[in-house]
């Protein structure tokens, strides 16, 4: 206990002020604590919704019971399977090309240069489209795609191929969606990368060079191992969200068009939808069902990576 | 050798274009807003404007009341809500880097458990309208989200590099614990409060969300949601000016102004971006520290 290395005599006398100490923790921990209660524990007994038939006369705790009619609708409707593809395939491929593969490259790339104010500039210039908002990228994506004056349908006039009408078409969603949460996200990622990358000791590369390893041989044996820890932890966390798809994308970047639902509907989107419809019972059902997977999944997660490399779990 | 000087190249040719990539879209967000409506409509949007034209500008500043207060309350909602946020949570990280605290072990699950299970949007929504309230509340803007578990552990994991002895000493000279947090804990950790401030108010001018879901009340919308309705409903920008009877004989400038308003949208985190980069890589391997 190195916190408590004071001298007897200290400790005698702190003992004393043992419960004062302890009162003005407590008072400096309460706000926080008070918050934490009112707006994370207080809101789980709304949790008892998705076993109501909800009115707003009755409220929360008044209307009446309806046992598990709620999760019956939310199997047998039919727009649930899509939803649910598209929230676990973006999510997976989200994790895979942003938040694994796409920060890992960036961060090994931009470990490999030196100049100061080049990497500077790099880092600057990736990291500043994470601190839009999605309407703000909604605007940018409306530039790119809008059917009249869009640049896409400028280049594509140009080569002499027909226009798309984009905000029609909802084939193209899915790679419109994952171009540009990699081009908000992408820089970020990468920074959380390379900040554990800036721990390797260089001294390895050096030995690696003298005995002839070239360049990728040294990226692989020495810096990718490096990084692993970082991934393993961004591995359980997106695993515990991959029910969890940002609401804001989904919703902005198609413009809330019903035309590309089929593709750009998510379980985010469709809960806050069937809120503004009034379906409170049902979509708190699918909430807690994506809490309760994202939880499962979360620990599951943790669990494998604790049995391969103890090192890397979480807890 | 030849070949690692190859390979560098090659990198900086991959973020050269990625800076393109990256900036351009900004860039042209910036010269549709200063473009001449009539352009846009023949030619399309292009990174150089074809002639210069403020239209968008002059229209939106001659009646700024919507925009501006938008604006205001965001701004306002996002200094106060941060300040607070950030003062709640340091305060909570401080208290847990301490051993012989006794609530320490019960408030440390409290936040693991809030980490791993939340309500979820309904619940949360219902309980803080019937319950809270927060319905047309400027409160909602500040208050849900004061306690954040993931902030009050990385306050706490960096407070917990600062050497104790320099808080015991002080205590002995007879500190009371704010005082120590303000005179010794404060100034060694600028760099964490300096990068959580940033990002707080980011993701709070930022917000959308809040606004769709809780408010009714015009006057109560935050800025990302007055910008929303501006891009999904050109009316209404039309309706906007032409309710003033003002601009009803000329024809709106959509395009430019929608663009204009946009940049408008951007510009706070434009400015706060350079100032903050300091701060990053110091705040950044705190948050890759693992627990």
């Amino acid at each position: 206990m190195k916190a408590n290395g004071a001298s007897p005599a200290v400790m005698a006398g702190r003992r004393k002020s043992q419960r004062h100490r302890n009162l003005a923790f407590s008072a400096m921990a309460f706000p926080a604590v008070l918050a934490l209660i009112l707006f994370e524990y207080v809101p789980l007994s709304g949790l008892v919704l998705a076993f109501k038939n909800y009115n707003n006369v009755d409220g929360i705790f008044g209307s009446p019971w309806n046992g598990l009619d709620n999760f019956k609708f939310f199997v047998e409707s039919s727009d649930m399977a899509i939803v649910l593809r598209n929230t676990i395939g973006y999510s997976l491929c989200i994790m895979l090309l942003l938040n694994l593969l796409g920060g890992m490259i960036i961060a090994l790339l931009l470990y490999e240069v030196r100049s100061r104010f080049a990497n500077r500039l790099y880092q600057t210039a990736m990291l500043l489209p994470d601190f839009l908002s999605w309407v703000s990228i909604s605007f940018i994506a409306f530039l790119l795609l809008n059917p009249e004056s869009g640049i896409m349908n400028q280049l594509l006039t140009t080569l002499g191929l027909r226009s798309i009408e984009w905000y029609n078409e909802a084939g193209y969603w899915p790679f419109i969606i994952v171009g540009f949460q990699l081009w908000k996200a992408v820089g970020m990622s990468g920074l959380y990368y390379y900040a554990a990358l800036l721990n390797t000791d260089t001294q390895l590369f050096e030995a690696a060079s003298l005995d002839g390893a070239g360049k990728l041989r040294q990226i692989w044996h020495i810096s990718v191992p490096q990084l692993l820890p970082m991934a393993s932890i961004v591995l359980i966390t997106q695993m515990g969200a991959v029910l969890s798809t940002s609401f804001d994308m989904f919703y902005n970047l198609p413009m809330n068009t019903g035309a590309l639902q089929s593709t750009t509907n998510v379980l985010s989107t469709h809960i806050v939808r069937g809120l503004q419809s009034g379906q409170i019972g049902s979509t708190a059902a699918i909430g807690l069902f994506q809490s309760v997977v994202g939880t499962i999944l979360f620990l599951t997660t943790n669990a494998i990576i604790r049995k391969l490399s103890p090192a890397k779990a979480m807890f | 050798m030849k070949n690692s000087k190859m390979f560098i190249t090659g990198v900086h040719i991959f973020f050269i274009m990625a800076t393109v990539v990256f900036l351009a879209p900004v860039l042209i967000v910036i010269a549709v807003s200063i473009s001449n409506e009539n352009d846009i409509m023949q030619y399309g949007f292009s990174l150089i404007p074809r002639s210069i034209d403020f239209t968008a500008y002059q229209i939106i500043l001659k009646d700024f009341t919507v925009i501006g207060r938008a604006i205001l309350l965001t701004a306002s909602v996002a200094v106060v809500g941060t300040i607070l946020a950030l003062t709640v949570n340091s305060l909570l990280g401080y208290v847990l880097t301490k051993p012989d605290f006794i609530f320490r072990k019960p408030i440390t699950l409290m936040l693991i458990g809030s980490m791993l299970f939340n309500a979820g949007l309904i619940p949360t929504f219902v309980i803080n309208t019937r319950v809270y309230h927060f319905g047309n509340n400027i409160l909602v803007y500040l208050l849900p989200g004061l306690g954040g578990a993931w902030a009050v552990i990385l306050f706490r994991t960096f407070f917990s590099g600062i050497s104790p002895s320099l808080m015991e000493s002080a205590y002995i000279d007879g500190a009371n614990e704010l005082q120590i947090m303000a005179k010794i804990v404060l100034p060694m950790s600028k760099a964490i409060y300096a990068i959580q401030f940033f990002m707080g108010i980011i993701s709070r001018w930022n917000n959308f969300q809040t606004s769709l879901l809780y408010m009714t009340d015009e006057k109560l919308y935050t800025i990302q949601y007055v910008l929303q309705r501006n891009l999904t409903d050109a009316k209404t920008i039309k309706q906007a000016y032409e309710a003033f009877g003002m601009m009803a004989d000329i024809n709106i400038p959509i395009m430019t102004m929608r663009y204009a308003i946009c940049l408008i949208g951007i510009l706070p985190v434009l400015l706060l971006f350079p100032l903050m980069q300091k701060f990053f890589s110091k705040g950044i391997a705190v948050g890759s520290v693992k627990e």
